[in-house]
């Protein structure tokens, strides 16, 4: 099991989680040497470099970094494309250096309800 | 099929015993076999790739802290194992391992490359301490 980049990474890359990843090259963004990205702007974990220690997840100010077993069902999807980012390492690269100012928890809010309702998935109030 | 590598050799011409040159001829690669006792007797080899010219190792593999059941890292601690990773890859290390401290917070670690261990130490909060074997 491995931590996994979520969708509500993308479009606001703040690059915290890669500043204390421990392992160089785990954290990447799609920047394939042949041309533009074809996968969505947001940054990937290579589950075979990951070594789960959890330094990333509170670092995100989105909320995006999820344990494998703990991805929400409207993000399963994201699994199998942090996945691409170690079966097709050429195309990834090491995430640069950005650190974007931190969102509002509305920001934050409003940022998860967005992306499950375009993945058709809302979950239940609690 | 011969190596580009082998063109760009010069040729050497010596002397030896017959016995020697016997056993010479008999090898499969007498280049190879003499330049590496050439170097092994002067002392060139490289001690991290061994005369190969490239590292065994693709990267360092570090310890996965759920086979573990290591501690979750805290902010300093990744930044300082993220430290210790970059010099692990300076040294050519194939692994390095991690295991909790029992009496203190942190991780000793040691860093090998294959069954050489050439580093121990200990992560703790934002300071590494290493010990000599």
């Amino acid at each position: 099991m491995t931590y996994v980049i979520t969708r509500l990474c993308r479009d606001c890359i703040d690059t915290s989680c890669a500043t204390v990843c421990p392992c160089p090259d785990c954290i990447v963004e799609h920047r394939p040497p042949d041309g533009a990205a074809t996968l969505p702007n947001q940054l990937f974990i290579k589950p075979d470099i990951c070594i789960d220690c959890g330094a990333c997840e509170p670092e995100c100010p989105w909320e995006a970094i999820f344990p494998e077993d703990d991805v929400p069902a409207a993000f399963a999807a994201d699994i199998a494309l942090n996945a691409i980012s170690g079966s097709r390492p050429v195309e990834f690269v090491e995430a640069t250096f950005r650190q974007s100012l931190k969102p509002r928890s509305d920001e934050v809010d409003a940022n998860k309800r967005k992306w499950e309702q375009e993945s058709g998935q809302t979950e239940p109030p609690t | 099929m011969y190596s580009n590598m082998l063109y760009m050799k010069t040729r050497v011409t010596f002397r030896v015993a017959r016995d020697l040159a016997r056993s010479l001829r008999d090898l499969p690669n007498q280049t190879a076999f003499v330049e590496e006792a050439l170097r092994s007797a002067l002392g060139k080899t490289c001690p991290t790739c061994e005369g190969a010219g490239r590292t065994r190792w693709a990267s360092v593999a570090v310890s996965d802290f759920k086979q573990r059941a290591l501690p979750r890292l805290d902010r300093e601690g990744a930044v300082q194992l993220k430290s210790l990773v970059r010099l692990s890859r300076g040294l050519a290390a194939s692994r390095l391992d991690l295991a909790a401290r029992t009496e203190a917070p942190g991780f000793d670690f040691a860093v090998h490359r294959g069954r050489d261990v050439l580093l121990r130490g200990t992560l703790a909060g934002n300071t590494t301490t290493f010990r000599t074997n």
